[in-house]
């Protein structure tokens, strides 16, 4: 507690400290929410101007950049079926639905404060149990367990955003096939490149995501539009009443301790943590069937998870030095920059340092509901212009989001392909959430399953023989029994 | 009525199995070139594509193998999104179309001459598309977006976008000399 005073004294009693705290966080909500132009861009934008800052000012500036840039990309996602970047694409699935539905802002209402409670939670978590939490998920998670977490969230996937079982299963086929296409994990080999450089990398994630949502919605809408059909959202400023927050309480346990665990683990973060808390969220619900239509669990879930994925991500880089993605990995490099070295012995050289970061990050979860809260009483007010306008200025977002990331041209025609083809999957019923995180979880799982293959010595024994992994293929064979059991329930057959 | 939305539904679903196994056997014949056993991996390359061949190909049969099963769906009136999905493009026109081409072309002419020089008259085109007809409205909104874009994207953050090709890169550079 001590300590935790200390960091906030020396975070709040100068002007610059405030200045950049203020900065970092409005910062890091307008990258957060332009698709593209993500959190990682501003952070790589001010990495050499932190060599002019204070060592303590330079790490709180990309804590707060990171709380608050998971945040960020909720809006548009809500708003407009743009995820601000790739942990707030299952946001989109229900949140954008509950736009449609007249319910945008409390949507943003779930969001933000559900986003500050995940935030919130995991500084919390992170400041009490750093290193002895970051050993145990370190040593018991290998990449057996990754793959078995990765199989059971997969198991889910198929009933999100489809009414038939078949096509979602196809829809996640589909994405699984889309995360194979560039080198595998293993050898390095090309896969369906057809021997051009572009594929070699595989195809990026905010293209196919800015394609499949909202360059496909862009035509849909157009579609009804010229056909007379179209119904423009209506406007409500009402932010959700505490007995709708207290009824969500089990979603946002379970997502925070979800999002708190892919934190921790390196190179997994807020990405799998959203995905694997909205699969849960869908698992665990009485009426899974509703998910994708605009449910407020489909926005409480990944919020939840993605900002609890933040605190806990600082845990396996502080105490032992990996980084969980990309941003984690550029608080690396502004260690360096001040000539510090992350691992476990940084909790004794840099003790205050350290607390700040902890209280930054603390501090910048609350602020987010703060913000938040005037932010959804204002920013729906946007859904007022008509999306005849709205639509040229969705498709240029999504552009310029599509470009400026790797700076190439191929990855606005992948988003061009991947909207029309979004478009005519789901006129024919196919589930974009399906195709998406089939995409995100099959890349990670395909890495994890070849590793794990390699230490199992190419047996699938072991997967059940593993006790944390056994546990998690049993329960993901029975969620596809009960998911079949389920759905033969709902149909009615005629002899 | 029912019984015949039921088999034009079992009709296209027919057509969607074969474009599936059609998919899903030249992604087959394509992994054939990567279908090698790896140093430290003897299941190859192709292994975990061949998966989830696999498990498409059981989806896409038994995808099949439903049609031919009459089925009565239980009313599922939650699943608003997926009932207000226009099912056909029939009397629509030449202007969906247009909807659909334009990004398109806009993106490939903004390869060649540039994203300073193609999007006010993608602006002006798709929102003219989209049905605002008033002229007056159609100029105001695309000086105003263009310069909200041009403001933010060139001159507070300076974000790389295209700048086309020969002359074109020349008379975009000097734009944006003078923009920033």
């Amino acid at each position: 507690m001590e300590d935790f005073l200390i960091g906030t004294t020396l975070l709040f009693t100068s002007p610059a400290g405030v200045g950049i705290f203020i900065g970092g966080l409005i910062g890091g909500l307008v990258f957060g929410a332009i698709p593209g132009l993500s959190t990682l861009t501003l952070a790589a934008v001010l990495l050499p101007f932190t060599a002019w800052m204070s060592a303590e000012y330079a790490i709180m500036l990309y804590g707060v950049i990171y709380v608050s840039g998971v945040y960020g990309g909720a809006i548009t996602a809500i708003l407009f079926n743009i995820p601000g970047s790739v942990e707030n694409a299952p946001t989109a699935f229900d949140g954008y639905a509950m736009t449609r539905k007249g319910e945008a802002s409390k949507a943003i209402g779930y969001a933000v404060t559900c986003s500050a409670i995940g935030g919130t939670l995991s500084a919390i978590l992170m400041m009490i149990a750093t290193e002895p939490l970051a050993d145990f998920a370190i040593s018991t998670f290998g990449p057996v367990e990754i793959t078995a977490l990765i199989f059971f969230g997969l198991t889910v996937v198929a009933g999100v955003g489809s009414r038939s079982l078949c096509k979602g299963w196809l829809s996640l086929g589909l994405g699984l096939m889309i995360g194979t296409i560039g080198s595998d994990p293993v050898g390095g080999i090309p896969r369906y490149t057809f021997g051009t450089l572009y594929l070699a990398g595989g195809i990026g994630f905010i293209p196919l995501i800015l394609g499949l949502f909202a360059v496909s919605e862009v035509l849909l809408q157009a579609q009804k539009i010229l056909k007379g059909t179209y119904k423009a959202p209506s406007i409500s400023v009402k932010f959700p009443a505490a007995a709708e927050f207290w009824a969500m309480r089990w979603v946002v346990v379970r997502s925070t301790i979800i999002g708190w665990f892919s934190g921790i683990l390196p190179g997994v973060g807020a990405t799998l943590a959203a995905f694997l808390s909205y699969n849960e969220a869908v698992r665990w619900s009485k009426t899974p069937e509703k998910f994708g239509t605009g449910i407020p669990e489909g926005v409480v879930a990944p919020e939840t998870a993605n900002n609890a994925a933040t605190g806990a991500a600082m845990i396996p880089l502080l105490a032992l030095g990996l980084p969980g993605g990309a941003l984690t990995a550029m608080m690396i490099g502004v260690f360096n920059v001040h000539d510090m070295e992350i691992g476990p012995l940084i909790m004794i050289e840099a003790h205050d340092l350290v607390w700040i970061l902890f209280a930054s990050m603390f501090w910048a979860s609350l602020a987010i509901l703060l913000l938040g809260v005037i932010e959804s009483k204002g920013i729906v007010h946007l859904l007022r212009i008509p999306f005849t306008l709205l639509a040229p200025a969705i498709l240029i977002f999504s552009t310029i989001g599509a470009y400026a990331l790797r700076d190439n041209i191929f990855d606005v025609y992948s988003m061009l392909i991947a909207g029309v083809a979004g478009y005519f999957l789901r006129r024919s019923d196919y589930s974009v959430p399906a195709i998406v995180m089939g995409v995100i979880l099959g890349q990670i799982g395909e890495n994890s399953l070849a590793q794990a293959l390699t230490m199992l010595d190419d047996s699938f024994i072991g997967f059940f023989t593993e006790p944390i992994s056994g546990v998690l293929c049993t329960a993901a064979l029975l969620t596809i029994l009960v998911g079949i059991i389920r759905r033969y329930r709902q149909f009615s057959l005629v002899k | 009525m029912l019984a015949e939305s039921s088999t034009d539904h079992n009709k296209n679903t027919r057509w969607e199995s074969i474009f599936w196994i059609v998919f899903l056997l030249i992604l087959l014949w394509l992994s054939n070139d990567f279908d090698k056993p790896l140093r430290y991996f003897p299941l190859g390359a192709a292994f975990w594509p061949k998966v989830v061949i696999s498990f498409m190909a059981i989806a896409t049969a038994i995808l099949f193998a439903s049609t031919f099963i009459t089925r009565i769906e239980v009313e599922n009136t939650q699943n608003s999104h997926l009932e207000e999905t226009p099912k056909d493009l029939a009397g629509v026109g030449w202007r969906t179309f247009a909807i659909f081409i334009t990004p398109l072309i806009w993106a490939l002419i903004m390869h060649k001459v540039g994203f300073l020089l193609t999007t006010p008259f993608f602006i002006i085109f798709f929102t003219r598309f989209m049905g605002v007809t008033n002229w007056r409205v159609l100029l105001s909104y695309t000086v105003l977006f263009y310069s909200t874009i041009v403001f933010v994207f060139y001159k507070l953050i300076f974000t790389p976008l295209p700048m086309g090709a020969g002359d074109f890169h020349t008379v975009t550079g000097e734009l944006m000399a003078l923009i920033q």
